[in-house]
This record gives structure tokens, C-alpha cells and sequence, in this order.
């Protein structure tokens, strides 16, 4: 493990490098690219784990906060999806420096998913995509996350106010501004796919309501149906970790490596 | 305050341990800010959340005491966030126990310091009970939701507060409801904190009484998160008769917070109520 921070000198990103177990390397990294607020903090154990066999399975991997999120510098209210996806492509090519590997391949969760997806639309070179219940629709998701908010605070003991301002918004924990909730509600997953020298994967959990691939996409994805349940809609579900199960290894099988 | 600071400008990630395996931020304050003399803090998980915390509380709060002229270590102990597992058979107590002291030691070598304060949530704060009774550069501890012992005050507030509070009243018919009738309604919503087992509360009292007396500084922060155990105010002074409230322990109990201080104004009172105790117990 090697954990460092990189990116602009005053607006560091935290980076944790996992070098491939010894003796099954191959020559190929993989950037994590984890949800954003609240579901940031369910995923953190779930993508451990899939990091972990990731590494066992011999690949070179970078696990990073987003600008204002975990052991990154600024505040939740500095990020923007234009500089996530900027972040995106200096933790690749801050892998690729560490590792000396050239090839690499995207694994995001849900609104990183769809970051990832940008990411790869807008020019960088990527092998393979693999899309964990990726957000298709940035409006719907924050709906979703007000409409958890709301019943999770009806459902507490006593009556309490969150911040809804005109220049910012409380959601589930945290602050976002306004130009944040806007661009956020625009943050819908691109109309096609990008190009890819790979595949793109997409790894569904099971829910209530499941998300299909919009339709320029469906042509273009290996759709993985998985029995676990994430519960990203599910009120009982936002306080706690999301128990990797099935996802680590529908990873491998999405990047064509065998678990260890 | 400064921006820079608050932004995490002077944090930088250490990897340490015997083993090499625990991983941590090391925050500094500016230059002409630091207290050179003062204890650093030391920053627990809060429960088994990765280092950053319940909505980056832990992150916030370090930044707070960095911008305050302290310096902070917030690290994941083994097998928690991104920190490997240790090696050999140990139980949790006797991991964590190695771990923090691995910590205070990496922070003594950075910065020569020989004074600690633990930050501890949950079953963070567990831990950092036993650790003070046996490493005396301990001077301090901020106890969020820890240990608790239902007394008499409790059950009375326990039957009133759901009588006359409808939201509590409401809640409980309707767990009620779900029990007689399975299908009928939504799962409930589970409890916000996972089972602990504490210590008998006549030994953690005379254990509390022999730190207070060794001159530690003690900062117990309840909320109504953890109502299995705690409920009121004065609880604390029910359960420990022997001890008194004053400036080497001070209990504060927020009565409408949830445990993980999930509303913008909870956090903002909280970091602000630590940095002031830290200012006043630790003004060095």
C-alpha cells in the first residue's frame, strides 16, 4: 500500500496505490472511481474489497478521493462534475507513473460510473469501462436522494429543519450549493457510449425499480444482473455499508481476470 | 481562521505500524499558529467508518484543530477503512490497543511531543478508556456516545418522553402494527448504532475518578442516538454518583441530534464545543 496525494498543489487529491500481488502481475491498472456524497460513504468497504481481489488477481490499482471528499483537500461544496472528471484522468495518469503500466480500465459506482463514462467520452484512453449501477438520470438521482432525506428526517423523533437556501441545499449529511445541484441534475450518463479499447460492462444489483441501459447503450454493454441488493432507494440502507457479495468478483468477470 | 488550513493544505498521508500497515493523515497548523507544547490529538474511527468519518466529520473537526494552533493524527486502526488487518490472533481491545499506542509513538518521533488527546466515537470511544488507564501521556479524551448504564431516571424518561412525544409515540404503534402484522407496512428502520458490551459501571466510575485524578480531562458528548442506553441530561451523573461535573470532565448531552450528526448545524456546534474545550483544558 502506498498512500500519497496528488494533483495542483493547492487542491490535493489523496491517492492509495495496491500493487498487484507478487508473481501474477499483469500489465494492466485500474482506476476506482467511487460514488460522491452520501453513497461515497456506503461504498468506501465494498470497493476495499473489490480492490483487494483486484490486486490478488494481480492488477495494479488506485483507489483516490474525489476533490472535497475523504482525505482529499477542499469541501464537499468546492467539487463539480467537470473536476471530478478532471480528477479522474490525473489519478490514470498518476497510476500509469507509479505502475509503468499503460493500459488502463475504469471501475465506477453509481454517480462514479457516470463520471467514469464521461471521463472516456471526453478523450481518455481507456480499456475497459465497467459501470456498477451506474446513475443514468443526474435529476432523478437527486430527487432520490431528497426524497431520502425528507422521510429519513419525517421518520426521526423529534421535528428538525434542514438548510434549503436559496444559494445551498442540505442532502442526506451534506451541504451542496447551487451550482452544485444543478450541475449534479444534469449529470446524466452520456447519450452514447464511449469508444473503448475494451468492453463496457454494466453490473446491475437488484432493486425495486432496476435502471436499463438507455438505449444508444444497449447495443453496446455486457449487462451483468447480480442477486444482491445495494439498496441506494432504500431508507433503511443510507447508514449503512454496502456489503461487497457479489460485486468483486462480477468485476473480475467483467475485466476478464480469474479470482485468486 | 485560515481557508488554506480548513482545506487540508497542511495534511499530509503516513503509512506506519510495526507491521506497516495502518494508514492516517497527519494534520499541521500554520507555522505562527501552532502550539508547540500542546497535546496532539489523535483521532479514532468512529465505529468501523473509514477515517473521514460519518459526512467527513472526523476530516472537519482535525482541520478546526489544526486551524487551532493543534496538531492532529486521524488514522484507521486495523482492519477499519484503509488500514490492513495486524497479524496474530488478537481480539479487537487488544489490537486497538496496540494500534493507538503505534500512533501516539509515530507522532512523538514526527513532533517531539509527549501529551495526547483521544478522539473517540462510539466504539472508538471505548477504546480510548482502557488506553488511558495504561499510557499516562494521555491528558484528555472526547467521549462521543460511549459507555452507558440505564438507571432508574432512564426507564421514567424512557415511558415519558414516548407518551407525550407524538413523532416517539407514532414510531412505536407503528412497530407494533409491524410486528402483528408482517406485510402491512415498510421494514423498520434498525437501530443507528450496532451492539457493544461495556465495562460494569462501578469500575469504569472508580477507573474515571483515578484518571481525573492523575489530571486527565475528560469531554463526554451524548446524543439521542443511542437511546438503548442513554436518554437525558443528567443521566451521567446517575449512572457515576461519585463523580462532579467541572472543567476536568464536562458532559453535554444533545438531546435532538442523531448519533452521527447528520445535520449541518449539529456538526458545526460539535467542532465547535471540541475546539473550545480543546482551547480551554489545552491552551499551550
Amino acid at each position: 500500500m502506498n498512500p500519497f496525494l496528488f494533483g495542483p498543489e493547492s487542491e490535493r487529491l489523496f491517492g492509495l496505490y495496491l500493487p498487484p500481488k507478487a508473481g501474477a502481475e499483469k500489465r494492466m491498472g485500474i482506476v476506482l472511481c467511487p460514488p460522491i456524497h452520501q453513497e461515497f460513504l456506503r461504498s468506501r468497504w465494498s470497493l476495499r474489497q473489490v480492490s483487494t481481489q483486484l490486486t490478488r488477481a494481480g492488477l495494479h490499482v488506485l483507489r483516490f478521493d474525489w476533490y472535497g471528499f475523504g482525505d482529499s483537500g477542499g469541501e464537499p461544496t468546492d467539487g463539480t462534475p467537470e473536476r471530478w472528471i478532471e480528477d479522474i484522468r490525473l489519478a490514470c495518469k498518476e497510476l500509469k507513473e507509479i505502475s509503468g503500466v499503460s493500459t488502463i480500465s475504469l471501475v465506477g459506482m453509481r454517480s462514479g460510473a457516470t463520471l467514469a463514462a464521461h471521463a472516456a467520452a471526453s478523450g481518455l484512453e481507456i480499456k475497459d469501462l465497467v459501470l456498477l449501477d451506474p446513475v443514468v438520470s443526474g435529476s432523478d438521482y437527486l430527487e432520490g436522494l431528497r426524497g431520502l432525506h425528507r422521510r429519513r428526517w419525517e421518520a426521526f423523533p423529534y421535528p428538525r429543519t434542514s438548510i434549503r437556501e436559496e444559494q445551498r441545499e442540505e442532502i442526506l449529511g451534506f451541504m451542496y450549493n447551487r451550482a452544485q445541484v444543478q450541475a449534479i441534475g444534469g449529470l446524466d450518463l452520456p447519450a452514447t457510449p464511449p469508444a473503448v479499447t475494451g468492453g463496457i460492462h454494466w453490473i446491475r444489483t437488484q432493486s425495486a425499480a432496476p435502471v436499463a441501459p438507455p438505449s444508444g447503450w444497449i447495443e453496446r454493454v455486457r449487462l451483468s444482473d447480480l442477486q444482491d441488493a445495494a439498496g441506494w432507494d432504500r431508507l433503511e440502507s443510507i447508514q449503512e455499508a454496502l456489503v461487497a457479495g457479489q460485486i468483486p468478483p462480477a468485476v473480475l468477470n467483467a475485466l476478464g481476470v480469474k479470482a485468486v | 481562521m485560515s481557508a488554506a488550513i480548513l482545506k487540508g493544505a497542511n495534511e499530509k498521508p503516513v503509512i506506519f505500524g510495526a507491521e506497516k500497515h495502518l494508514i492516517g493523515m497527519v494534520g499541521e497548523p500554520e507555522a505562527a499558529t501552532l502550539r508547540p507544547k500542546a497535546p496532539v490529538v489523535i483521532l479514532l474511527n468512529a465505529g468501523l467508518l473509514h477515517r473521514a468519518g460519518p459526512y467527513r466529520m472526523t476530516v472537519f473537526l482535525a482541520r478546526r484543530l489544526n486551524a487551532a494552533g493543534y496538531r492532529t493524527l486521524r488514522f484507521d486502526l486495523s482492519g477499519i477503512g484503509d488500514s490492513e488487518m495486524r497479524k496474530g490472533k488478537l481480539d479487537d481491545w487488544q489490537r486497538a490497543k496496540i494500534d493507538i499506542r503505534e500512533a501516539m509513538d509515530l507522532m512523538a518521533k514526527r513532533t517531539g511531543a509527549e501529551r495526547f488527546v483521544l478522539w473517540g466515537f462510539c466504539s472508538g470511544a471505548d477504546y480510548s478508556h482502557p488506553q488511558a488507564l495504561t499510557d499516562s501521556r494521555i491528558v484528555g479524551a472526547v467521549m462521543m456516545d460511549a459507555y452507558g448504564w440505564r438507571t432508574l431516571s432512564y426507564w421514567i424518561w424512557s415511558f415519558f418522553g414516548r407518551i407525550f412525544n407524538s413523532r416517539k409515540l407514532r414510531n412505536f404503534l407503528a412497530r407494533g402494527l409491524r410486528k402483528l402484522i408482517p406485510k402491512a407496512a415498510e421494514e423498520p428502520v434498525k437501530g443507528e448504532s450496532y451492539v457493544r458490551e461495556f465495562p460494569p459501571k462501578e469500575r469504569v466510575q472508580s477507573e474515571l475518578q483515578f484518571l481525573i485524578k492523575r489530571g486527565m480531562s475528560f469531554l463526554f458528548l451524548y446524543t439521542s442516538g443511542v437511546p438503548e442506553y442513554f436518554n437525558h441530561a443528567g443521566q451521567f451523573w446517575g449512572m457515576m454518583p461519585k463523580l462532579k461535573q467541572d472543567k476536568t470532565l464536562q458532559v453535554d448531552y444533545y438531546g435532538r441530534t442523531d448519533h452521527t450528526y447528520s445535520l449541518h448545524e449539529d456538526r458545526e456546534r460539535l467542532l465547535e464545543r471540541i475546539t473550545n474545550w480543546m482551547v480551554d483544558r489545552f491552551p499551550a
